[in-house]
This record gives structure tokens, sequence and C-alpha cells, in this order.
């Protein structure tokens, strides 16, 4: 999830996104999360396509991976994005509902530090690689 | 949207039991002094928990507090963004005593519940209307409660949680006799501990096993009780009574009124008290709320089910907030055909609860 050399716009220093939290900021008039996961940055459209929720209020997780009946299998760790509505669940990589349960997606930025600054840029659309 | 929205399903939480004591006599006070008896919830750790939780996580009081707990919160959060005109409270910390063991104990912790509710909720907001809830385990006893009632502002209905007897069966009727008598709806609301034990209402069939499965099959309790109240004659033997089911969908209704209506023709004789086709007595008496709103990826095959269950009259709006599967009014009245989306935001409420249920409506007409 990298910018390209010199796009995205700068919405913060690093330090001002404490590690495992969501920060909102602002962005073309819409509101985004912001999740410093450490290693890496994520940013995403604070509103689940479904009914409108503000999404980013729990940390990404894991979730349960199909598996055979009565086994479980949890995966994905930290990157994928639970509604606090409904429990849609979202993969923060490209955005999508996870495993086939639905075609809505939500919107996903590219997140890039460059010089201890955070730059954001436009919504990656439908299809195209992180 | 013009017309005055009417939210009939919101739930508002008690922080523990300390707070109901002061409406407990001195004795009853001792008895239930630094018992959790608010905060344990019918749902165990053995059946079905929800496996995120069934509170919003984004409806956390700022000031501290599970969602539901602050009235300021909730005007703040969802009555004012949504333009709620009016809203009526229902606990579902109350319906918990469906399934409590012991019945004195659960006639006083319902009159807590509902002196505490109309008492600290009631004055906080001028859109704020309530159910009392009464214990199913002793009904003389849950008429005296609602007689406490009757003349009372902004009580809008009598919450029933129901035990493991159909609605027709003649057990409820000192509850119907006084709701009729003090001019409230029956509203029966899921009370958490449907299919937890022997004595809750079970699902049909046999016992699922994943939360998951109980949510999908809950409808069932309430169909069982549509078909339950027509064929014993309830709406017969008291023509006043009216019945709202409130969260346990709307969809299955018409297929269950055909059912209903072809075997009432040919197996009238044994029912001969039911003296009209079931799906008349359905539409006059009992009410549905959209919440949780099924949601087929045609909106014309949710227009076409709205038809056949006459939701122009039947279908109450409600959220269910602060619930992890509330709808928003924009979501759910924004699928409603025009020509019935008022009916449905709020003025099939309004004929439902009557003068009694406040709201802002000049505001909101304004």
């Amino acid at each position: 999830m990298s910018a390209a050399a010199g796009t995205g716009r700068p919405v913060g220093r690093v330090e001002d996104f404490p590690g495992g939290e969501w920060t909102t900021v602002e962005v073309d008039g819409r509101e985004v999360g912001i999740f410093n996961g450490g290693e890496r940055f994520f940013a995403v459209r604070n509103k689940c396509p479904h009914e409108g929720a503000p999404l980013c209020v729990t940390a990404p997780a894991g979730t349960m991976l199909p598996s055979a009946p009565g086994r479980y299998e949890y995966g994905l760790e930290g990157r994928v994005l639970t509604c606090p509505w409904h429990g849609w669940q979202f993969d923060l990589e490209n955005g999508e509902m996870v495993f086939g349960t639905g075609t809505r997606r939500l919107t996903t930025y590219r997140a890039e530090v460059r010089d201890g600054v955070l730059y954001v840029g436009g919504p990656v659309r439908a299809g195209a690689t992180a | 949207m013009s017309a005055p929205i009417v939210d009939c399903d919101v739930h508002p939480l008690v922080a523990g039991v300390a707070d109901l004591l002061p409406y407990m006599d001195q004795g009853w006070r001792r008895r239930f002094d630094g018992r959790d008896v608010v905060a344990s919830s019918p749902f165990s750790a053995a059946r079905y928990s929800h496996p995120v939780g069934i509170l919003r996580r984004d409806a956390e009081p700022p000031e501290g507090g599970a969602p539901g707990s602050s009235p300021e919160h909730l005007i703040r959060q969802h009555v004012e963004p949504n333009r709620i005109a009016s809203l009526v409270l229902l606990s579902l910390q109350a319906g918990a005593l469906a399934s409590w063991v012991n019945i004195d104990e659960a006639a006083v912790l319902a009159r807590a519940y509902n002196d505490y509710f109309a008492a600290e909720w009631l004055p906080r907001d001028p859109r704020f209307n309530i159910t009392v809830v009464v214990s199913p385990h002793d009904p003389e006893a849950a008429a005296r409660e609602i007689d406490r009632w009757g003349d009372a502002e902004r009580v809008v209905g009598v919450f029933l949680p129901l035990v493991d007897r159909l609605m027709g069966h003649r057990f409820y009727e000192p509850i119907y006799a006084a709701a009729i008598r003090n001019d409230l709806p029956i509203v029966v609301h899921g009370s958490g501990a449907e299919g937890m034990f022997p004595g809750a209402p079970p699902v049909a069939g046999g016992v699922p096993s994943t939360y998951v499965e109980r949510y999908v099959a809950m409808p069932q309790i309430a169909q069982a009780s549509v078909n339950s109240l027509v064929f014993e004659g309830t709406f017969e033997r008291f023509p006043a009574l009216r019945v709202a089911f409130v969260e346990w969908g709307f969809s299955w209704l018409a297929p269950l009124l055909w059912r209903m209506d072809k075997a009432w023709r040919g197996l009238r004789m044994e029912t001969p008290w039911v003296r009209r086709p079931p799906s008349e007595y359905v539409f006059d008496h009992v009410r549905f709320t959209t919440e949780p709103l099924d949601e087929p990826a045609d909106v014309r095959h949710l227009h076409a089910v709205l038809e056949m269950i006459e939701a122009r009259r039947t279908l109450l709006f409600s959220t269910d907030y602060p619930h992890w599967d509330n709808d928003t009014p924009a979501f759910v009245l924004g699928k409603m055909p025009a020509g019935i989306r008022d009916r449905v935001a709020g003025e099939n409420a309004r004929e439902l609860f009557g003068e009694r249920l406040a709201g802002a409506w000049e505001e909101v007409a304004a």
C-alpha cells in the first residue's frame, strides 16, 4: 500500500498517530480513519458501505478462516476490520468483504510515510493491486 | 421523509442493581443489595454468545458506562442525528425476568424497573416513552402491575416477556384483560431467554448450537404465537386486544397467513370460534416492526412482501438502538415505497400507541 512517489496529501506527522489506535482525519470532505499498525499504516473511509456505521472503532484483528465443520482456524491476523453494527468484516488489504460474504466494498486509501510525514492518497479502486 | 419518525424499539440500560434499590421497599432492598441481578444476562456462556458482542461498540458513552446507559448520549448519537420525533424505550434487562425462577422476586424487580425508568428516564426528554414490563410467571401480579400505570402519561405499552406457553394460552388472559382495561397494547419482544432452558420459549425443531442459528430461528416464536392467538380465539375473547411483535421480523408473515387462511377453510369446525379468515384478525389486531430488516438483493422483492402483509397498516419503524443489528431510518425508510413510507415511519405507531405517545411532532414537521 505505497503511494506513488510524490503523491498523496500530508495528514500529519507519524507521531500524531499513536500505535495500535485509529485516528480520524478529513480528506476531501470525507472522514478517513488511519490505523497505525506499527510496521504499516491502514487508511479507510470511516463509514460502512452497508448502513453508514463508523467503522474505526475497534483495532483490526483476524477472523475465522473457512474451515471444516467443527473446526476453528483463525487467520488474517491484523488485517480484518469488523463493523460495530452488523458485524460485516472487511479485508484491509483490498477493502473487500471477507470470503465472499458480500459484494460491498470498503473504501481504502494508500498511506505512505515519507520523511516522518504520513501521506494519504486517493481511494484505491476495486480490482487495483495494493 | 416528512412524517415524524417514531422509533418503536430503543433499549436503555440500568447500570447496576443499586439504581433499582430506591424503588424497592426496605426488606426487598436488603434482599437484592449486592446481588448482580441486573448485569447478569440470560445469555449463558454455555449457550448463545454473540461472536463480537450484542452492544454496538461505537455506542459507548464518552462519559463512561455501557451503550444505552446514558440518556444524553442516546439523544446525541441517535435521536438528534436521525431526527427521531418519538421513541419507545424497552428494557431488555427487565425482559430477562422471563428466566427468573422466583416469582416474587420477578414481580418486585418488574415494579422496580418500571418505577426506575418512569422516574429517571422519562423526565430527561419529552420524546421518551416507555413500556412497562410485567413478569410472565404470575399473571395476576402482572395485572396488578399494569393497573398501576393506567393513567400514566408516556407509558405506551405492556412489555410481556414470554415463557413456554403460546400467547393464545389462557394462562396469559389476566394480563390481556389488564392491558385492555388500561388501554395499552401488549408489546412482545425477545427476552434473551428463548431457547436457553426449559421454561423459556423454545425455537422449533430442536436446540440450535450457535448464535447465528438461533438468531435466524427466532421468528418461529412469533409465528407460533400469531398462529396461537388466532386459533385459540384470543381476539374473540378480547376484541380490544392489540399486540405488537417487536424485533421478530415480518417477511415471513405472508406465507404464514396464507397457510392459516387455507387451513381455516377446511378445518374451521375444529375452531368454530374463529369467525373470520385468520389474516383478518392479524391485520386488525397485530403489528410488526421493521428491524431487523431482511435485505433481499432486489428491493422489488421487499416491496412485494410489504404489499402482501398490508404494511401500510401493520408495520412500525424501529431501530433497536444500541444493539449490533440496529437499522437507521435512512436505510429502512429509503427502501419503503413512497406510498407507505409515512405510515411505516410513524403514523402506524401513533395509531397503535394513541394519545399517550409523546413526541416532538411539530418540530419535525416544521
